[in-house]
């Protein structure tokens, strides 16, 4: 008998973030690759029962499927928040913006940068979604582990953001509306300087 | 899974998230016409493509 407790602990850790990422997904869509990484992680448990297998070696390769799938349903939390963040912000000014967050450019500008790199990698280069296996196509459970947990703490930090962002909505508006008030003061001063100024150069002309 | 996202999904999905069914599966032979309902509504690997592009073609303001 082997002892499973160890990947049903994983297990129950990794179905909470698919949940998350399922139910944070503005459309209610279930996510394929994790679905088809819990079937291959299913696959190697039950190949612990077959003649001559090295059940701790499936039970290995079992969690680095498992891992592989909680890190598909990072991304796209990660992605439905960024654009959430971005769609929220992209109304404001750049001066708007600092009125309310300071740390805007030297925190949040980095922090989506930094994911979007990322993704410009992904999306750049396709083999590089494979790097999780090693030079035999087998799951490389310590680099994915490594991956799995920067990925946490960067939706965490973006999760975060978002419920910021979207708190401060109302001191962004009113920022808005008080920089256009001044905008439209400022026209409006030079506007009657300049008519007065034109008033009495006409005058000093026409004398 | 720290506090805070273990906070966040209690609240989306109720406190017995356990043993919640995943999106979906339970519908799947409940409906006509589910098979439509159920391609709507996989996350494939062509609609994470757009989703990406969707979400670096919004700018942030700079």
């Amino acid at each position: 008998m082997f002892d499973f407790k160890e990947i049903a602990i994983l297990y129950k850790e990794i179905k909470k973030i698919v949940l998350l990422a399922e139910n944070i997904n503005e459309k209610d869509e279930v996510i394929l690759s994790s679905i088809n990484e819990m079937r291959n992680a299913f696959d190697h448990l039950m190949r612990c029962y077959n003649e001559n297998s090295n059940p701790q070696q499936e039970i290995y390769k079992a969690k680095g499927h498992l891992f592989r799938a909680g890190y598909d349903a990072y991304e796209l939390i990660a992605l439905e928040t960024i654009k959430t963040i971005k769609q929220n912000l992209k109304n404001y000014s750049p001066t708007t913006i600092l009125q309310v967050f300071p740390n805007y450019y030297n925190e949040i500008v980095i922090l989506i940068d930094r994911f979007e790199k990322e993704l410009t990698k992904i999306r750049g280069n396709k083999k590089i979604d494979y790097n999780f296996y090693d030079e035999n196509n087998e799951i490389d459970t310590q680099k994915i582990e490594k991956a799995f947990s920067d990925y946490e703490k960067v939706v965490e930090e973006l999760l975060n953001l978002k419920d910021e962002i979207i708190q401060k909505i109302p001191a962004l508006e009113k920022a808005k509306k008080e920089n256009i008030y001044f905008k439209t003061k400022e026209i409006i001063v030079a506007s009657i300087i300049s008519a007065i100024f034109g008033a009495i150069i006409s005058l000093i002309i026409t004398k | 899974m720290n506090k805070n996202l273990e906070k966040r999904l209690k609240s989306l999905v109720g406190e017995d998230y356990l043993n919640k069914d995943f999106n979906i599966t339970s519908n799947i032979n409940s409906k006509r016409g589910s098979v439509r309902m159920i391609l709507n509504k996989i996350y494939t690997p062509q609609k994470r493509e757009q989703k990406i592009n969707e979400v670096l073609s919004i700018k942030l303001p700079r």
